[in-house]
């Protein structure tokens, strides 16, 4: 089995005048900066400051208002969808909330991409996706559809889905939100495991929780300061 | 000094009055621009598509010929044969008083396959399944399921609009060519008792009238009000940005477009059919 693609390594990745905006209201304004590659980027700012929308971008699957989104020094907003497949595969999303297919099982909904673009043989198919039910402890509720089961499971099917195609870029919006204590743990460790083996390189994520932030970022990006047309990015040591 | 300014005077009665129904046209214009960029997009889509996940697509395919077409066949029996009765018995009666009860196969292609057939089904069609597109995609938008997929590398056009274009048109056309059998066949039975006239007789009156171009029409008629139905709804349904008070919205505008759509198409097609027949007779 192959996959249909051939996925690209994402290099680097950059904005250029980046405006994001619903409708007259722009909530990041003339963003101009190189993003931290190769480590684990707290995305933060106030409330409403757009980290969900930025993250959004940056994985491809929102439309800035203006502005360019380099990634390998391509402007990946000039791209057709067919296009930015080689990239976008290697991109695992996780969303603030809401995300899954309704109409499928949890297990589906991990299943679906594996299985849409021809990741892994089925017998592996099956294999992955029982490891990322059991490490998230969704096992039981494999076949229950996602308005079935509590709000914490679904957030948690969520990012075992944005795990399972072994991308080399994971995005995480407010991945701890509802989340069980003991899970939080198994994703930092999950994180932690997939950088030291060397299938995931870049991680961005937006969260309040401190606690998990502290122990696991490594770079920070500060979006209250687009206003000043300047994006602080605070390297620290990895 | 407004009554000589020529854009005060522009935004006379006659101007506006002008003004809003060039609006509309273009409005009208532009929507159908949209919602045919739309069919050609998924198309295109699936054919791209067509080496990733194949499987998935022929599954979605099969389920909307289930929903739409296979869970329709009672409402269509029901419609068809009371449909087929009421023609038969209305024309049987009055064509005998004439002495054309010949001309009962003729008109019943005419009147079932044709015209009525085509725009029942679709009326049904746009009733049961279209108002379920247009929610269940309006609904998918609200919960992400729509970005979901696009950050999955899975394109919606080929995943979601295709699959229900395409089933939805093969089921528009079986479901048509079922309400015609029924409204022909069991008509002809259920009004049994209203007239006189031999099975044999009348199936002979049928297959002499039969003619190409009821195949034409038919299939031209079906096959577009597919497309219409299903591209609307679909369209309509990711119209949805965020909130699910825009889902009913979403879905009222979908039904009311489909059958306008859906109608307006008909009639066309019916008014250029018969002004080709007039102009093949020398009328026209």
């Amino acid at each position: 089995m192959k996959l249909f693609v051939s996925p690209q390594v994402i290099d680097t990745m950059s904005m250029k005048n980046l405006d994001i905006g619903f409708g007259d209201r722009v909530v990041i304004n003339n963003m101009c900066c190189d993003l931290p590659t190769g480590k684990v980027v707290h995305v933060k700012g106030r409330r409403g400051v757009g980290k969900s929308a930025f993250l959004r971008v940056l994985a491809g699957i929102e439309v800035p208002t203006q502005g360019e989104y380099y990634i390998n020094s391509k402007n990946t907003l000039a791209m057709s969808f067919e296009e930015f497949l080689e990239y976008r595969i290697l991109i695992g999303y996780s969303f603030d909330y809401g995300g899954l297919i309704h109409n499928m099982t949890i297990k589906d909904n991990l299943i679906l991409p594996l299985r849409y673009h021809n990741a892994v043989e089925g017998w592996l198919i099956e294999e992955r996706v029982e490891y990322y039910l059991r490490l998230f402890d969704l096992w039981d509720v494999r076949d229950e559809r996602p308005s079935f089961v509590s709000g914490s499971m679904r957030k948690e099917a969520c990012v075992a889905r944005a795990f399972i195609m072994e991308p080399e870029m994971v995005i995480l919006d407010c991945p701890t939100v509802g989340m069980h204590k003991h899970n939080i743990q198994v994703l930092i460790d999950l994180v932690k495991e997939k950088q030291i083996s060397g299938n995931l390189k870049h991680v961005f994520v937006a969260s309040d929780d401190d606690e998990f932030i502290s122990s696991f970022a490594t770079a920070s990006i500060d979006l209250d300061d687009h206003l000043d047309q300047s994006i602080v990015i605070e390297q620290e040591a990895a | 000094m407004s009554s000589s300014n020529p854009i005060s005077t522009a935004s006379s009665l006659p101007f506006r009055v002008v003004d809003r129904w060039g609006k509309k046209v273009t409005g009208i214009i532009d929507y159908t621009i949209q919602v045919l960029l739309m069919v050609y997009l998924s198309v295109r889509a699936a054919f791209i598509d067509q080496a990733q996940g194949m499987r998935d697509i022929v599954r979605v395919v099969s389920m909307q010929i289930y929903f739409t077409g296979y869970q329709a066949m009672p409402l269509i029996t029901v419609l068809a044969l009371a449909t087929g009765s009421v023609v038969i018995m209305q024309s049987s009666a009055q064509l005998s008083f004439l002495g054309g009860s010949d001309m009962l196969g003729k008109l019943m292609l005419i009147i079932i396959v044709r015209e009525v057939g085509p725009l029942l089904t679709a009326l049904v069609v746009i009733a049961r399944s279209g108002t379920a597109v247009a929610s269940e995609l309006g609904n998918m938008q609200v919960n992400k399921e729509v970005t979901a997929l696009e950050s999955m590398g899975i394109n919606p056009l080929s995943y979601i609009v295709f699959p229900r274009l395409a089933g939805g048109v093969i089921s528009v056309i079986c479901l048509a060519f079922y309400f015609s059998v029924i409204a022909l066949i069991g008509g002809f039975f259920v009004s049994r008792l209203a007239h006189d006239m031999s099975f044999a007789h009348y199936t002979f009156t049928l297959a002499s009238s039969f003619e190409m171009n009821d195949v034409v029409m038919f299939l031209l008629k079906n096959t577009f009000s597919g497309v219409i139905i299903f591209t609307v709804c679909c369209y309509q349904g990711l119209l949805v940005q965020k909130s699910p008070h825009e889902v009913p919205q979403a879905t009222t505008k979908a039904v009311v477009n489909s059958i306008i759509y859906v109608i307006g198409f008909n009639l066309i097609v019916t008014t250029l059919f018969y002004l080709k027949n007039l102009m093949d007779l020398g009328v026209v």
